[in-house]
């Protein structure tokens, strides 16, 4: 055990020195500014660097405030079953862009939070932020675990437009 | 198991374990050293740690990666070698999960930027199956070439 112990302390100190140094002569690699673009929900893209991640909890603390916003990423009839209190609806999905009435909607929010039902392949919510970021909301975010930790968590929900 | 692992077809597997994993990590390795960029994205994207520690880690952790590749396929050092691929395996299968959990779409940034491949839970089983090879290495009593060779006969005690 102690020369199992010993070895992996000789690879890691190997190993990290020399990625050490290659940093050190190389550069450390620079990481693209924050930016909103869109996202593509068919190939492997990046996930959008200007979006920050919100817990359920965090959200709901948040929820009565009324500079803060709720947009809802899921399609329209998902939208009517059932969606976060106060909630806008803004399916995406459907159209692949977010329409000038939702814009002008959220333009008073200090804090816009995006969600969708994270069951999907695509994540609708974090394509949803970037949209809203690039058009120009100052502090966009997606609630992590999105609808369902919402009602898993007892937190208000309504049904209808 | 050990005394299994000293059997002839025991020091086979280990040293095919040993083989698999540090291939797996050699190829991982070699685009992301020649683009420590691309690499340092992709772990940004995970959300999981500062963006200065995804930058260090960017350019260090293919290097430990193809340390750690060296010493699996020389068989110097190998226990301890897959002690730290295993740790890494764990760690990259928590971030997978984590991803995978919260719906974030992100690319793997597994092999480098030239393989881009989307997350998925297929990901993470790789990740454990290779943890299982290097603890087979890591608990074999002499996993390197020198445990291939044919065990000398123990002398006959002294009369």
């Amino acid at each position: 055990m102690k020369q199992i112990a010993n070895e992996s302390l000789r690879v890691l100190a190997v190993g990290a020195a020399l990625g050490l140094g290659h940093g050190l002569v190389r550069g450390w690699p620079a990481l693209p500014p924050p930016q909103a673009e869109a996202m593509s929900c068919g190939g492997p893209v990046a996930a959008e660097p200007s979006v920050a991640w919100i817990r359920c909890d965090e959200a709901h603390a948040l929820a009565d405030d009324a500079a803060v916003a709720f947009v809802d990423a899921r399609s329209a009839e998902e939208f009517l079953a059932g969606h976060v209190t106060r909630a806008v609806s803004a399916p995406i999905e459907d159209t692949g862009v977010v329409g000038d009435s939702v814009i002008a909607s959220l333009r008073g929010a200090r804090l816009v939070i995006a969600y969708c039902d994270t069951t999907g392949s695509c994540a609708r919510s974090t394509r949803l932020a970037g949209l809203l970021a690039r058009a120009g909301l100052p502090d966009v975010r997606v609630l992590e675990g999105g609808m369902p930790a919402w009602l898993d968590s007892g937190y208000p929900a309504e049904a209808g437009p | 198991m050990t005394r299994w692992l000293e059997t002839r077809a025991g020091r086979v597997a280990v040293a095919l374990a040993r083989l698999t994993v540090g291939g797996v990590f050699l190829f991982a390795a070699l685009p992301k050293i020649a683009d420590p960029h691309a690499f340092a994205v992709a772990i940004d994207n995970y959300h999981l740690v500062p963006p200065q520690v995804a930058q260090v880690a960017g350019a260090a952790l293919p290097v430990l990666e193809l340390v750690v590749a060296l010493a699996l396929i020389a068989g110097v050092h190998a226990r301890g070698a897959a002690v730290i691929s295993a740790g890494m395996l764990l760690v990259f299968a928590g971030a997978l999960a984590n991803a995978l959990r919260l719906d974030i779409n992100v690319d793997c940034g597994c092999f480098g930027a030239a393989a881009r491949s989307e997350i998925g839970w297929d990901s993470v089983a790789r990740n454990l199956a290779l943890t299982m090879l290097c603890v087979v290495v890591a608990v074999a009593p002499d996993p390197g070439w020198r445990g291939m060779l044919p065990r000398r006969a123990a002398p006959p005690p002294a009369a």
